[in-house]
């Protein structure tokens, strides 16, 4: 079979294809009305959800220190003194989630506002990969930090769980037996990487599900757009 | 703003069912590739200068929204040729030759790339080297290259399929 033969086949299936198709004016001012979200877009709405959340985590660091940690006797045990080392990495790592988040928002911003889909399919291409790059590293960092707070949480219970077991004795903590130190320190690590580990690993299969072969098949055809440039010349 | 958009898509809209036509093979598919470029042509109006043909402008948002759109897993196109034996072509319109050329034809665009079916696309729509090279953002010569290798396997396609 010749092209030419491809061709004339072509014209005559395309234009029955339109006719059968062919759509009026509200059938498409309904279907722009009910518009479906593209994964740019679903991931501008997930951007403005982590701002929202952002926003409302500051609002309870803020209710938490200027209230919550000053409730009564009868909802919070004032005995249980807070260690005082801990403070500063709280501070530090609301500090980190805040900044880190702004950043990655000031910069995807920026990838943004180049962005538009009558680009040249080289640049879409590029502008789509460093916006998903762009978004997956915010994610990866979102985990860490998530991750890192666990170790931060655990490390305040332990202290604490120790100091409370000396109090009880009417010890120090530094005269209370080192092996028992080490074990309960041993048990709960046994308990918390295991734990780390598999919730690192879910999240990045998530991603990895969710925009892995996307990410894949754009940088094929960017590739593809390469090497035939080549070939080409 | 509106009204003019809608009027000159209505008007042209038989690009974005070529365009859904040659990226996929399922029915679904069509209609939400349909409605993901008709938004994306909303959004870019605005951004449209009238240096190029509307028509240039219009094949370009479509092609690229195809190439890069996002499916899911589980709508991945199909491969089988399943849904290719299913085509469904009005018999008063077509002798047997036409749609066996139709049915091969969709066979063998199923097995190229995103750009390799957009300007095969174009090349069946009689559209010249410098217009396609204009629509796709790439070098006349890339083209040529491109439309030799989109030949030869269309060809050897068909001819195993004979």
């Amino acid at each position: 079979m010749e092209l030419k033969d491809l061709k004339s086949a072509w014209e005559t299936y395309s234009s029955q294809e339109v006719n059968k198709h062919r759509l009026g004016k509200e059938t498409i001012l309904g279907l722009l009305r009910n518009r479906t979200k593209s994964l740019v877009d679903r991931i501008d709405r997930n951007i403005r959800i982590g701002i929202g959340v952002i926003l409302l985590f500051v609002t309870y660091v803020v209710v938490d220190s200027l209230f919550l940690t000053k409730l009564p006797e009868t909802i919070v045990d004032q005995t249980v003194e807070y260690p005082k080392w801990l403070v500063p990495i709280d501070v530090f790592s609301t500090f980190l989630i805040i900044t880190t988040y702004l950043f990655f928002v000031i910069r995807y911003i920026k990838v943004k506002r180049n962005f538009s889909i009558d680009l040249q399919l080289k640049d879409l291409l590029k502008g789509i990969l460093e916006t998903l790059q762009t978004y997956r590293r915010m994610f990866y960092l979102a985990v860490i930090i998530l991750l890192l707070n666990m170790v931060v949480g655990f490390a305040a219970g332990l202290y604490l769980g120790i100091k409370i077991k000396a109090d009880a004795q009417n010890l120090e903590i530094s005269n209370l037996n080192l092996s028992q130190i080490l074990s309960a320190v041993g048990i709960g690590l046994l308990i918390l990487v295991p734990l780390i580990a598999l919730m690192f690993f879910i999240l990045r299969w998530g991603f990895n599900k969710l925009y892995g072969n996307y990410l894949q098949s754009l940088n094929d055809t960017l590739n593809e757009l390469d090497e035939s440039e080549i070939a080409s010349e | 703003m509106e009204k003019e958009f809608l009027q000159i898509i209505t008007e042209n809209q038989g690009i974005i069912h070529k365009v859904c036509s040659i990226y996929c093979d399922l029915e679904e598919d069509r209609r939400d590739l349909f409605q993901e470029i008709l938004v994306q042509l909303w959004k870019s109006y605005p951004s449209f200068r009238s240096e190029s043909k509307f028509s240039t402008w219009m094949y370009r948002v479509a092609l690229n929204t195809a190439i890069t759109s996002f499916k899911k897993d589980k709508r991945q196109p199909d491969k089988s040729g399943v849904a290719y034996e299913s085509l469904q072509l009005a018999e008063d319109l077509y002798d047997t030759a036409v749609e066996d050329q139709i049915k091969m034809l969709h066979k063998a665009v199923s097995n190229l790339t995103g750009i390799e079916k957009s300007i095969i696309l174009l090349f069946l729509e009689d559209k010249k080297y410098e217009e396609i090279a204009e629509i796709t953002g790439i070098t006349q010569n890339y083209v040529r290259v491109k439309m030799n290798r989109i030949k030869k396997k269309l060809k050897l396609f068909m001819n195993v399929e004979e």
